[in-house]
């Protein structure tokens, strides 16, 4: 993998990947799209068989962990005629989903327009390059595309993340492009009509914590089929997206030590239980108001790693991992502080007693909740 | 997997030919695919004897299922009464079903049979036998929801299955079920699918520990069928066993002697310790995610594919329409659904879900979209945001659909238990609308029409009886003591599988409604110990409309002289109180009710003394006790007693160390006759005050009890207020935010008016006005803040100052 990247794009880091499959991609394909929706599939949700690709045996590794039916439902959705929107908690792997079907089916999970609240209407449609507006006058040449624009002329996925921090008006520009699929320039006159070629959608993605501050209309919503992603609820499930996630991030950081697979199953189990209210053993616990997500663990646990690899000979300090696990938490309210100390109190110190181990080093570590 | 499912070599191990005197037909129940390739094999087969798994004791049944005028679901329900401890020395009494459904393969083969006038039957052991030979938790004897018979569980809660769930990224056991059974074998031959079963039941039982097969009862069942297999083969040329897939390898080996058949004797049981009848059944209590063990889920569903199947082989058509179709009409019946509640689903929204089904079954690798795709497009197109409790209408719409709503209906000629016959004439007397599946509701004027009455009693016992059929909305609820002056009842019933199976597992005890219930109430007389639960019944049997209290004077008698609880008592003297009270109401006589109200209230009054160190916990409960007593009393019926009572406070009053909120009860109490006790009370408070901290804080009980029994002490002058000013003031900070909730519940006995006169009292103390302490000036924020800022100033200074 190339070092030029802190985070490099989906279709770089499993270009290999996505080679191999293109290559032995026989099924039927919509139009415009690199794989078709059976390779999309097995993209995203791994297969147990190698492919072989130039000589050589390339295993695709399942990328997102807890619902197949739901990545299916949105492959169905993206080759129809409606937008794809999925909604969830923070941190559930929206957007990781949404890269990962551009990268597949588009090639490409950069034709993206981040939604905030200063979004306007000209950078979700087009803007203008004022120097050539004046010198030449409206032509497409002074044309600045947005995502949205660069989908439609060329047939590919265009990502919209955070929609519902867009004000509401500005997301209904969105309504006569997916309903007719052209995109008007009147500036351009006869030449001001974008027709969206076959291979162009949206994904959208938005906060269910978010719901509130910009609540999208019904007409735009009836333009889209939506899908909510849940949390992981299986801590295994949960325990490997932080190993393969870390993984990834530490090789791309040249951290050059293993993963503690240990500490990755501890956090797996206290981020569960803090964000479901029980215990595995059914003891009741104060939810904190934090968000809990199994991004806020990988991030949680990254940390230590990187702590352990530049001040703690290769060691991952379960103090770290405490005092990590405190500012993740203990954002918001200081109720959460209490929350944390509490399932400390209870939960953690049954583990220590009853299992032992890293448990007990887990609870002796409490004294770090500050 | 598809090496597997579609691997020949299976029949190497389990041959299957056509030709074989015995051949095995392996099911799941209820499933569309094994009732369709049955019904094929039947015709090639032409079996002159057709042998299903199930209790043989339900042979007796097997017409009534098959009658033509027989409207499917109907269930066999087994009961067995274990009164000889053969299953556990507990001596339970067990029940299960054995529903059956259109799409049931096992009803089909025993239809198909009827129609071919050939010989049929059962081959299982009776129900009781299997419990006897079934380890506790396991098999059969496993705690469920609802008891079935059939043993799905081999195959959906399989070690096996899970791995294979989790390999093809399907979501349960019936997906799995559905995509590479159901819809996959539509499109190949019987001996296609039956070798794709034989592999599958071959290797879950080769995944099963022998152990785990013998604890469940599978083996010695096994044995039993063998058996009969065997007896039957020797009069028939060709016999077709249909049993559940798990079961084929091992009655193969046995059959054809590869392994040793073991004589499996059985006991001779009356039709009160067994018996099985067959009643009507609905598709919600046979849909698994309803708590039915061993079936499909939402059979609506599969019933409309069956339809369809047979339809096809009548026609002698290929089926490849028929799942399009009912996941086409199902999704349509959705949509009009959802939109009856305005959820307003387009044609674009349908267009959409049609295309999203479709797809999902290409991308899948299903020859045909099914229930789980129906699933997946309605939650993807039909809900327009997140997935919760409030916007999964569309969801639960297609649940209920999917679902199905029909009830069955036994044929005319069906054997029906007295008990049900009575309770379905009763129903047809008093009009009630007992086939309808939706809830009805009547409202019965009880005093003015007595046939209102009579109906009331009916719903009564019927609920006595644990039928769960109806519920009271409104009316007099003499147990809880609320509403008693309603003269006016409303109820709401519906006849439901519990109706019916409770009305079988009475059956035993009577031929009416009302004889069973009398013979219920009197066992449990005779069982009980404590007068308080016995008067309850007495009340319940009032409420019946049947009368115990002749018969059973004499058992009454003696729970209440052998009855030494207190509470239990007082309890007893509160039902008899009511139902003597009532007799004008209800025009009955109840002498009796006199009789042992007397009697506990005089045990009630001998106890009474000895509970004044009753503790904290029991003191509320007491004082209710103490004070029912004294409104008894001031009344006419045991008003000899007053004197009594009084005395027996006064000797409470003066016993040592007295719980602090009864002594405040009782003394409140005996001030209601006598009202110089009010010095007394007023000594008794003071005393609290000037006390230890423990009796300060014991001063809140004191009053709690004192109000619950004379709260108009506190509104007769000023000294009382002065006298709880004097106490609250005398609390350190700590004690009394400790005593706040006993003193708010102290309070909680006035009414708004009287606490607007206590204010003012207290207001008087302060030289205040009511006005005044109800209503303070505002503050306003930029006033609090300068206080604030002051506050901090001087508190600043303090600190320097130190």
């Amino acid at each position: 993998m190339s070092q030029k990247y802190i985070k490099p794009p989906v279709e770089i880091r499993y270009a290999k990947e996505l080679e191999a499959l293109k290559a032995n991609d026989t099924a039927r394909k919509p139009e415009n799209w690199v794989l078709s929706p059976k390779a999309v599939r097995t993209f995203i949700l791994g297969s147990k068989t190698p492919i072989t690709y130039n000589g050589e045996k390339i295993t695709v590794n399942k990328k997102f962990f807890g619902n197949d039916a739901l990545v299916e439902r949105c492959i169905i959705t993206l080759a129809g005629s409606r937008g794809l929107m999925l909604v969830g908690e923070p941190g559930t792997a929206k957007t990781m989903l949404s890269e990962l079907l551009s990268a597949a089916i588009s090639g490409t999970s950069t034709n993206t327009v981040q939604g905030t609240a200063g979004t306007t209407e000209d950078m979700i449609k087009y803007s203008w390059n004022y120097a050539l507006l004046l010198a030449k006058g409206p032509v497409k040449e002074a044309l600045v595309p947005s995502p949205l624009y660069v989908g439609m002329s060329k047939g590919i996925i265009t990502r919209f993340e955070e929609i519902t921090r867009t004000p509401a008006e500005i997301q209904d520009s969105l309504i006569s492009v997916m309903s007719d699929k052209v995109l008007n320039v009147p500036e351009l006159e006869e030449d001001g009509l974008i027709f969206a070629k076959p291979g162009f959608n949206i994904i959208g993605t938005a906060n269910i914590r978010d719901k509130g501050v910009n609540e999208m209309s019904s007409a735009l919503k009836r333009r889209f089929n939506f899908e909510t992603v849940n949390p992981v609820k299986d801590v295994r499930l949960e325990k490997q997206i932080i190993i393969n996630e870390v993984e990834q991030t530490v090789l791309a950081n040249k951290i050059e030590m293993p993963v503690d697979t240990d500490v990755a199953e501890l956090l797996a189990i206290t981020y569960h239980e803090l964000r479901e209210g029980i215990s595995e053993s059914g003891i009741k616990i104060d939810k904190p108001s934090a968000v809990m997500s199994t991004a806020e663990a990988v991030s949680v646990f990254y940390q230590t790693m990187s702590n352990a690899w530049y001040y703690e000979d290769d060691k991952m300090s379960l103090k770290d991992l405490t005092e990590n696990l405190n500012n993740a938490v203990c954002k918001d309210t200081k109720d959460d502080l209490e929350r944390l100390k509490g399932y400390f109190n209870t939960v953690i110190k049954f583990k220590a007693e009853k299992i032992g181990g890293i448990w007990k080093e887990f609870y002796t570590a409490r004294k770090y909740l500050k | 997997m598809e090496r597997i499912l579609h691997g020949k070599e299976i029949f190497e191990i389990i041959p299957f030919d056509i030709n074989s005197s015995v051949l095995f037909f392996p099911i799941r129940h209820h499933s569309p695919i094994c009732s369709y390739h049955l019904l094929k094999l039947i015709d090639e087969y032409k079996p002159d004897c057709i042998l299903v798994e199930g209790p043989e004791n339900a042979n007796r049944l097997i017409p009534v299922l098959t009658d033509e005028n027989t409207v499917l679901p109907v269930a066999f329900y087994y009961y067995y009464k274990d009164s000889r401890k053969l299953v556990s020395e507990d001596g339970e009494d067990y029940k299960c079903y054995y529903p059956f459904l259109n799409a049931s393969p096992e009803y089909n083969a025993l239809l198909k049979a009827r129609q071919m006038n050939i010989d049929c039957g059962f081959i299982d052991l009776p129900y009781g036998e299997i419990l006897i030979h079934t380890a506790e938790d396991k098999g059969i004897r496993k705690e469920r929801e609802i008891q079935s018979y059939n043993d799905d569980y081999y195959l959906s809660e399989n070690k096996f299955f899970k791995a294979i769930c989790e390999k093809t990224g399907v979501r349960n056991f019936d997906e799995f079920w559905e995509r590479y059974f159901e819809t996959d074998s539509l499109y190949g031959t019987t001996e296609d699918f039956i070798a794709k079963m034989y592999t599958d039941c071959y290797l879950i039982r080769e995944n099963t520990p022998e152990e785990d097969m013998i604890k469940d009862g599978c083996i010695i069942r096994e044995q039993y069928m063998a058996q009969n297999i065997l007896k039957e083969a020797e009069t028939h040329s060709k016999v077709l066993v249909v049993t559940g897939g798990f079961h084929t390898p091992g009655l193969y080996n046995l059959v054809n002697g590869k392994n040793k058949i073991k004589k499996v004797k059985v006991h001779s049981f009356g039709e009160d310790i067994q018996n099985v009848y067959a009643m009507s059944y609905s598709f919600e209590a046979a849909d698994a995610l309803n708590g039915y063990a061993s079936g499909m889920q939402n059979p609506g569903f599969y019933d409309n594919v069956w339809k369809g199947l047979a339809e096809c082989l009548d026609n002698h058509e290929e089926p490849n329409e028929v799942y399009n179709n009912v996941v086409m009409d199902t999704l349509l019946k959705c949509a009009k659904k959802s939109n009856k509640a305005n959820l307003l689903i387009t044609m674009s929204d349908i267009s959409s879900a049609v295309t999203m089904y479709d797809g999902l079954a290409l991308i899948r690798d299903k020859k045909s979209p099914g229930l789980y795709e129906l699933y997946d497009c309605v939650q993807s197109c039909f809900i327009k945001g997140e997935v919760n409790a409030s916007s999964d209408l569309p969801i639960r719409f297609l649940s209920e659909i999917a679902t199905g709503k029909e009830i069955g209906k036994l044929c005319d000629t069906a054997e029906k238990i007295p008990l049900m016959k009575d309770f379905e004439e009763l129903s047809r007397k008093y009009r009630l609308k007992i086939n309808d599946i939706i809830e009805q509701k009547t409202e019965l004027d009880i005093f003015a029409k007595p046939l209102h009455m009579e109906i009331s009693r009916f719903f009564y016992r019927l609920n006595f009886l644990k039928t769960g059929f109806a519920k009271r909305l409104k009316g007099a609820d003499l147990i809880n003591n609320i509403d008693r002056s309603r003269i006016r009842e409303v109820w709401s019933y519906k006849r439901t599988v519990k109706t019916d199976s409770a009305l079988i597992d009475y059956s035993a005890y009577g031929g009416t409604i009302e004889e069973v219930c009398a013979i219920v109430s009197s066992r449990f007389l005779k069982d009980e110990q404590k007068s308080g639960n016995a008067a309850k019944l007495y009340v319940e049997c009032f409420l019946m409309g049947i009368d115990i209290s002749e018969n059973f004077a004499d058992k009454m008698n003696d729970i209440i002289i052998n009855d030494g609880d207190f509470f239990s008592l007082g309890k007893a003297v509160y039902y008899f109180n009511m139902l003597y009270s009532l007799r004008k109401m209800y025009g009955v006589d109840n002498s009796t009710s006199e009789y042992f109200l007397t009697k506990c209230f005089q045990k009630n009054i001998i106890m009474l003394p000895s509970m004044i160190n009753v503790s904290p916990e029991d003191s509320a409960e007491c004082i209710k006790i103490c004070k029912m007593l004294y409104n008894i009393v001031s009344g006419d019926i045991l008003s000899g007693e007053y004197n009594t009572l009084i005395e027996t406070f006064k000797a409470m009053a003066e016993k040592e160390n007295p719980e602090p909120a009864l002594y405040g009860g009782v003394l409140g109490l005996i001030y209601g006759s006598d009202v110089s006790y009010k010095l007394r009370i007023e000594n008794a408070l003071q005393g609290y005050l000037s006390g230890t901290e423990d009796m300060r804080k014991n001063g809140a009980s004191f009053l709690r009890g004192l109000f619950a029994t004379a709260r108009d002490i506190v509104l007769v002058g000023n000294e009382f207020v002065n006298i709880i000013d004097k106490l609250i003031k005398a609390l350190p900070m700590d004690m009394f935010i400790e005593v706040l909730p006993e003193l708010r519940l102290a309070f909680s006995y006035f009414t708004p008016g009287e606490i607007d006169s206590i204010a003012e009292k207290a207001a008087a103390i302060y030289n205040s006005k009511k006005s005044e302490l109800m209503n303070k000036p505002q503050i306003y924020d930029d006033l609090y803040a300068v206080g604030a800022e002051l506050e901090k100033i001087i508190l600043g200074q303090s600190e320097v100052g130190k």
